[in-house]
């Protein structure tokens, strides 16, 4: 199999597709984490930072999807 | 089904059906990726090449998929005026995105050793560009319109106007004459492909078919948890201010806790 000439050609190509999908994956969870933590912080009644992505991760966040 | 077209109740079913996605995908992608490499045999021509297929032919199929996807979801905003039909639009423009440039990616890869270029202004290649540009045209737009409900009409108008590029994709190899080889699997007279390479194609495009579905879900999700933050907001700086109750739009009122 690695004797083929364009071999390299298949390698970069299962990387970039490697990198694209984790790339979506990290991106969504990325920002999943970041709107529980702000729906937190609002719940809670604390100032809203206009960064509202900086806070630490409290582990007895209130799931913010229960907030119906 | 008309009772999940809700923010709440589709929170409350994507928590289910994330999982769920989540794990079929991971064991679609593993048996995909052991037929695609270990299985699958190399072509007579391309050699070991044509296993960037299984990589490139399912990215394209989800890159024409997902925008028709958006095409309904755009259908649903400016005929029903649904909130949830424009976050579901919007949460898949970056995924579609994200598909067509590893299509874009993976077929330039193999067209260096097999046609001896990176890109070439063929029919099927442009008019994949384009939808790519389209893709992030819209994402753009999204982000560039503030108000809301302005911003969902004007990227509803704009994707049922860009769907008029799905055809054109599609029969792009048949009404032009083109480098890119015409439809082998997706054809009258059945897929001309030999079966012990269009086992692994069909499962690898099911893995990303199930990818696509667990993404989906999870971005819709954010996106009905972004404009639930944004309403709260907007309540809570028009409460400290005294100001009506009512500040924020009648758009994000369905986000409404």
């Amino acid at each position: 199999m690695s004797h083929d000439p364009h071999f390299g050609f298949v390698i970069a190509a299962y990387a970039l597709g490697f990198v694209i999908v984790a790339g979506m994956i990290v991106t969504i969870l990325a920002d999943y984490m970041r709107l529980k933590q702000a729906l937190w912080s609002l719940s809670r009644g604390t100032r809203q930072d206009p960064d509202i992505g900086r806070g630490d991760l409290n582990p007895q966040n209130p799931d913010p999807e229960s907030f119906e | 089904m008309s009772n999940y077209a809700n923010p709440a109740n589709f929170l409350r079913l994507a928590r289910v059906l994330v999982p769920l996605s989540a794990t079929l995908t991971a064991l679609s992608l593993g048996v995909g990726l052991y037929l695609a490499w270990f299985v699958a045999p190399p072509d007579y021509q391309q050699g070991e090449t044509v296993r960037i297929m299984y990589l490139h032919v399912p990215a394209a199929w989800l890159a024409m998929l997902i925008y028709v996807v958006m095409t309904a979801a755009a259908l649903g905003t400016l005929v029903w005026r649904h909130p949830l039909a424009d976050a579901a639009q919007k949460a898949a423009a970056a995924l579609g995105a994200s598909f067509t440039l590893l299509c874009l990616g993976t077929g330039s890869l193999w067209g260096k050793p097999m046609w001896g270029a990176w890109w070439v202004w063929d029919a099927r290649l442009t008019s994949v560009l384009v939808l790519f540009l389209i893709y992030l045209g819209l994402v753009a737009l999204w982000r560039t319109i503030e108000d809301p409900g302005k911003a969902a009409r004007a990227a509803a108008i704009f994707t049922v106007v860009g769907a008029v590029n799905i055809p054109i994709i599609k029969f792009s190899v048949d009404w032009w004459n083109t480098l890119h080889q015409p439809a082998s699997v997706f054809r009258l007279g059945g897929p001309a492909i030999a079966p012990s390479m269009l086992w692994p194609l069909v499962v690898m495009a099911l893995a990303f078919t199930f990818l696509f579905v667990t993404l989906y879900l999870m971005a819709i999700r954010n996106e009905i948890l972004r404009r639930r933050l944004r309403r709260l907001s907007i309540l809570a700086a028009g409460a400290k201010e005294q100001a009506p109750a009512d500040a924020a739009s009648a758009w994000e009122a369905a986000y409404e806790p």
